[in-house]
């Protein structure tokens, strides 16, 4: 494998980071090429498939992208070492679930284990929500709730004149989307 | 009266001063209404990140198998789904019939005979013979985990008599995993494809069988009788293969036919007979005959063009096939 975080230079893995942390989705495919070897060969001597490898992967740098533009994230490690920690790490949480549903005696299961709980259900329901309120405001809100840009560099990325501006055109997206929700369902009823 | 209402978006990103943070506690300990409209903030905002999260998911899978496939010139994969389905996705050889490509790798598509026929002996060989070919990818790892095939070189006239018996391995830098972004385009041609037993072991029992019985006689055909009758019941099972038929789709993108085979027989269990699986079965296409391999045998596999019939199969079913996880 050409492992780029391994064996390319520093300054490489730091482009690449610099490119996750502004947001350059396309990175992160570089980092599943130079990474996926290693971490297929992990997932795959602990009873795991290539598959499951491929899906884990994903989810580390998901994990990767949510944390790196947190104040208090720092990448001290190469990112290869980061991203077979989390591997590691979601693989064993995965192993740990099957191994407690395994274990569970059949008369104790119950319908609720398996169907969506109430809450997902609601959670689905906001995410259908979500796609009736426009692009512009669905973007605005996942680059600040799940991306964790800045309003600034929001401003930027959108083309707002700044901050201020990007922050009130995204309470006025968190307010319709709160407000879909509230024409459909009796708030009481739908929070359970 | 302060409308907390506005701040909640503040309140739960953390954006509130400390002045505002402890007035707002204190409203929320007493206000219901404001208390509900925390709850859906924080709902929304896990939909947001739900939302997120899987379009980044969806991004990552579907750029990191379409990446790969950009780069081979080939593929295909087969398997089966819960033991009914089969896929299969191969390179295609030839611009004439049964299928239609705008493909013209004749000359990169050959087949080779093994002289050792273990599956890690032809392993081991296409790992020596393509190394300096190999696109490096997790791709081309997995095809050579799950296929037995090899293609080389152009001379493969001889191959015409021995294609039920040969052990061949499509060359392993032509071969990556079935990818789900390449099944995109709608069905080319569907059509009803029949299983043809001919040189299956079916065929090689019924012939010991009757050649015992010729030369066996009074307690000798006693003593055959039972082996007899376990060996005419496998011979029943491996005849009622023979109704298998496949419903297939073509699909076609660029450069690549895949071919997607769905058992339309009623008893869909006789497909687990020959063990089906990703693992050790495949779909292949020479010389404008289709060969479906399953473990040690060949089977040819031709078309009966008059009883086409429509597919039932659509996109989003194929894909679910494909990902393995219908839901």
């Amino acid at each position: 494998m050409h492992g780029m975080s391994q064996s390319n230079p520093p300054e490489k893995n730091g482009l690449v980071l610099e490119k996750i942390k502004a947001g350059d989705k396309a990175a992160l495919l570089d980092l599943y090429e130079s990474n996926l070897s290693m971490v297929s060969n992990h997932i795959l001597k602990n009873n795991g498939s290539r598959d499951e490898a491929k899906d884990i992967l994903h989810d580390s740098l998901i994990v990767l992208w949510n944390n790196i533009r947190k104040p208090d994230f720092k990448l001290t490690s190469k990112p290869s070492t980061y991203i077979m920690a989390v591997s590691k790490n979601l693989w064993l949480k995965k192993l740990s679930k099957a191994k407690r549903e395994s274990s569970k005696d059949i008369t104790t299961l119950n319908v609720s284990d398996h169907p969506l709980s109430v809450h997902q259900i609601d959670v689905k329901k906001a995410m259908l929500a979500l796609d009736e309120i426009g692009d512009t405001c669905k973007q605005i809100l996942s680059k600040f709730y799940f991306d964790g840009f800045s309003m600034k560099e929001i401003a930027s990325q959108m083309n707002y004149a700044n901050a201020d501006t990007a922050k009130a055109k995204k309470h006025q997206c968190f307010k319709r989307l709160s407000e879909i929700i509230k024409s459909r369902y009796n708030l009481a009823d739908f929070l359970g | 009266m302060k409308d907390w209402t506005e701040h909640i978006e503040d309140y739960l990103s953390g954006q509130l001063s400390p002045q505002d943070l402890k007035a707002f506690t204190k409203e929320l300990e007493t206000n219901t209404i404001l208390k509900q409209e925390v709850a859906l903030g924080k709902l929304l905002i896990e939909a947001i990140e739900k939302t997120g999260e899987l379009d980044l998911k969806n991004y990552l899978k579907k750029n990191t198998t379409a990446a790969t496939i950009s780069k081979a010139k080939y593929y295909w994969a087969f398997g089966s789904a819960a033991a009914i389905l089969i896929f299969g996705v191969f390179m295609y050889t030839s611009s004439e019939e049964p299928v239609p490509s705008k493909v013209e790798p004749k000359s990169h598509f050959g087949f080779e005979e093994l002289e050792n026929t273990t599956t890690e002996a032809i392993i081991a060989k296409t790992n020596k013979k393509s190394e300096p070919k190999i696109e490096q990818t997790d791709q081309d790892d997995s095809a050579m985990d799950s296929f037995n095939y090899i293609a080389q070189g152009d001379n493969l006239d001889y191959l015409d008599e021995y294609i039920p018996e040969s052990r061949m391995m499509l060359s392993s830098n032509t071969i990556i995993p079935i990818s789900i972004a390449a099944v995109s385009p709608p069905p080319l041609k569907e059509s009803t494809i029949i299983y043809d037993y001919s040189n299956s072991k079916s065929r090689a029992l019924k012939k010991e069988v009757f050649s015992k019985n010729k030369i066996a006689s009074g307690k000798d055909r006693d003593s055959l009788s039972a082996a007899n009758n376990e060996k005419t019941k496998e011979i029943k099972k491996q005849e009622a293969q023979k109704k298998n038929t496949f419903q297939v789709s073509f699909y076609e993108n660029e450069s690549d036919t895949i071919l997607l085979c769905s058992s339309t027989s009623e008893e869909k269990v006789d497909l687990e007979v020959d063990n089906l699986s990703p693992e050790n079965a495949v779909i292949l296409l020479y010389k404008n005959t289709y060969y479906l391999k399953s473990g040690e045998d060949f089977y040819q596999i031709y078309f009966n063009q008059s009883s086409s019939i429509e597919s039932k199969i659509t996109d989003t079913e194929l894909i679910e096939i494909l990902k393995g996880e219908p839901e």
